[in-house]
């Protein structure tokens, strides 16, 4: 089931067209929305949260109109967005609290949950302190914790690890994956950054230029068509290449003794091809395997 | 001696998941209350704030010096007998609503300082700390946020005037009911409530417009403090330019300023003339003064829900 659904979205900041014609279903669990700069991607999560009034097209949220039932849509939700925010002259619980009753919980639920969401989020020894005091990484972590205080069904997380270091980013991409895992909360991970998509995300959507150009789970998008394996020779062998298109394999050397292999489809027995090809430019073959694409290939393609 | 200690189990490792403490995501399924009352939490977070504020209880401190000087002044001056106070010139039909009117003059500029200090930041920190973003993701309007903050200067405003204002009026009506404090001003505690309730309004509805448009706390503090002393300023210029000093026949350009429109309609509320060495002044106009306060409210919360929005659309 779809936790969100767009069809045909257009959005406008004046003349420049920011979503253009953008139809996606936003499936359960975890989701990374990927683009470069400009795609599109703030601006579709501003659109869902009814903060922006779409141009022309429809659009859903747990089955809530995002064109008129935007506080419906956000009681469900929690942003946590890209730049920094706190509430100044609040420690962490009071404003972590104050959040919860802003989305309506009453007051000791809202300082009980506000303890517990810390605690989880990690700021538990650092409630106390001001949050303007509080470090980068700390600022991240704390801004997750507004969000997910009232107990949203879907959170949307806008570049979730700027401006943290390696360890700090490691354990916000665990809190990530732990939250999206217990299956009680949906995630919209927003990034640029590649490998953070990889390591929380199940399903994947590009954008580029305000469309969507790739989506799916990781699974599939990381499967290559057609027969293509990644062979690696004992050392560099360039007559391989010519040898092997000769056989009618299209042959890439992708660095050093590395090869890749793609086999029109209904190869009988690719391994034969292979060995045959490397005796006769007199190499060694020292392994291969079926080739898989990396998230990165799938996103320079896209964006190509 | 028996060495042999009892073995000891080695301690887990400290990433080990603790046995009794389920660090696992919990969701809320509580209660959630109707969002007519999310401005009341943002009021009542905007006054929690001055809990702290040292600028805030010395100005408020000041403002129930004065009523208590008040008090005693009265307390005095009813000790005296009718007949000297009519040598003094106290008018004994008038004298209270004349008493909360200089009063009400007197806290005039502690009431501006302390809605500086409420009222300043009420937006332009949120500004500065990217906290729009907090309040408008959760199921709020900017209508509520901008209602949220309005009542929390405007309640603070009026609560810091108007509570000694009615001790200062129970302790009248105490001690001075046998002297006709009823019989000859029977709408005073109406007049008093609304006295108290002009400089509040006023004054939130303007600093909300300027602290939205502030980037800073700072900015705002000096936007409306400028705005405030200019027009002063600006009123003074013209009465001796225009009327060379004349009270008599331009004393009502006075109150063309932010201080005398509140100064004004309060005079016009209590209906109290001000003497001067040369005699009575007329009162100002009170449709005039009503006119000019309305423009002024107006504006301060067009400009600031004009300013209040989750997304900066900068269209081109």
């Amino acid at each position: 089931m779809a936790v969100a659904t767009i069809s045909n979205l257009i959005v406008r900041y004046g003349t420049k067209t920011a979503v253009n014609d953008l139809s996606l279903e936003v499936p359960e669990g975890c989701t990374g929305l990927l683009g470069p700069n400009g795609a599109g991607k703030t601006t579709l999560l501003k659109t869902l949260l009814g903060f922006l009034v779409p141009t022309s097209g429809t659009g859903e949220v747990f089955g809530m109109n995002i064109a008129n039932e935007g506080l419906r849509i956000r009681q469900r939700i929690g942003l946590m967005p890209e730049m920094d925010c706190h509430i100044p002259g609040m420690n962490a619980v009071t404003f972590v609290s104050y959040a919860g009753e802003l989305a309506g919980m009453p007051a000791s639920d809202a300082l009980r949950r506000a303890h517990e969401v810390l605690e989880y989020c990690g700021l538990g020894e650092a409630r106390y302190r001001n949050v303007e005091t509080y470090s980068t990484g700390m600022k991240q972590r704390i801004k997750l914790a507004q969000a997910l205080v009232h107990g949203p069904k879907l959170i949307f997380l806008d570049e979730p690890t700027n401006g943290l270091d390696p360890a700090g980013r490691d354990e916000m991409l665990d809190l990530i994956r732990n939250i999206s895992a217990s299956q009680v909360v949906n995630v919209l991970v927003s990034s640029h950054l590649l490998p953070d998509i990889e390591r929380t995300c199940d399903q994947v959507i590009v954008m580029r230029n305000g469309k969507v150009v790739r989506q799916g789970t990781m699974q599939a998008l990381r499967q290559t068509v057609g027969i293509q394996i990644e062979v690696e020779m004992y050392i560099e062998t360039p007559p391989l290449v010519d040898e092997m298109a000769r056989r009618g394999v299209e042959t890439r050397h992708h660095n050093a003794n590395l090869y890749l292999m793609m086999f029109p489809e209904g190869t009988h027995n690719p391994a034969k091809l292979i060995f045959e090809g490397a005796k006769a430019v007199g190499g060694q073959v020292r392994g291969f395997h079926a080739a898989t694409r990396s998230l990165e290939d799938i996103f320079l393609e896209a964006i190509e | 001696m028996d060495f042999d200690l009892p073995k000891q189990e080695p301690a887990p490792p400290s990433n080990a998941p603790s046995p009794i403490a389920d660090l696992s995501y919990r969701t809320y399924e509580g209660e959630l209350k109707t969002r007519s009352l999310r401005w009341w939490v943002i009021s009542m977070a905007v006054m929690r704030l001055l809990k702290k504020s040292v600028g805030f209880w010395i100005n408020a401190g000041v403002i129930v010096l004065i009523y208590l000087i008040a008090g005693l002044q009265l307390y005095l001056t009813g000790n005296l007998g009718s007949r000297v106070n009519g040598a003094l010139g106290i008018d004994e039909q008038t004298k209270y609503a004349s008493t909360f009117f200089q009063v009400s003059g007197n806290t005039g500029l502690m009431v501006f300082i302390i809605c500086l200090t409420v009222g300043a930041g009420s937006i332009a920190a949120d500004n500065k700390a990217n906290a729009l973003m907090v309040y408008l993701s959760k199921p709020l309007t900017k209508g509520d946020y901008l209602l949220g903050k309005w009542a929390g200067i405007f309640m603070t405003l009026f609560l810091v005037n108007f509570c000694p204002a009615i001790t200062l009026y129970l302790y009248c009506l105490t001690s001075y009911i046998s002297q006709g404090f009823l019989k000859n001003e029977p709408m005073l505690i109406f007049k008093v409530f609304g006295a108290c309730l002009v400089p509040a309004i006023i004054h939130a509805s303007l600093l909300v417009g300027c602290s939205a448009w502030s980037k800073s706390p700072r900015a705002a503090y000096i936007f409306y403090a400028g705005l405030y002393f200019l027009s002063t300023i600006a009123s003074g210029i013209m009465f001796g330019v225009i009327y060379r000093g004349d009270m008599q026949s331009g004393g009502h350009i006075l109150n063309y300023s932010l201080g005398g429109v509140i100064n004004g309609l309060c005079q016009s509320i209590y209906g109290v003339q001000t003497v001067f060495p040369g005699g009575k002044l007329p009162m100002p106009s009170l449709p005039l003064m009503l006119t000019l306060a309305i423009i002024f409210v107006a504006v301060g919360v067009a400009a600031a829900r004009a300013k209040i929005n989750a997304v900066e659309v900068v269209k081109g």
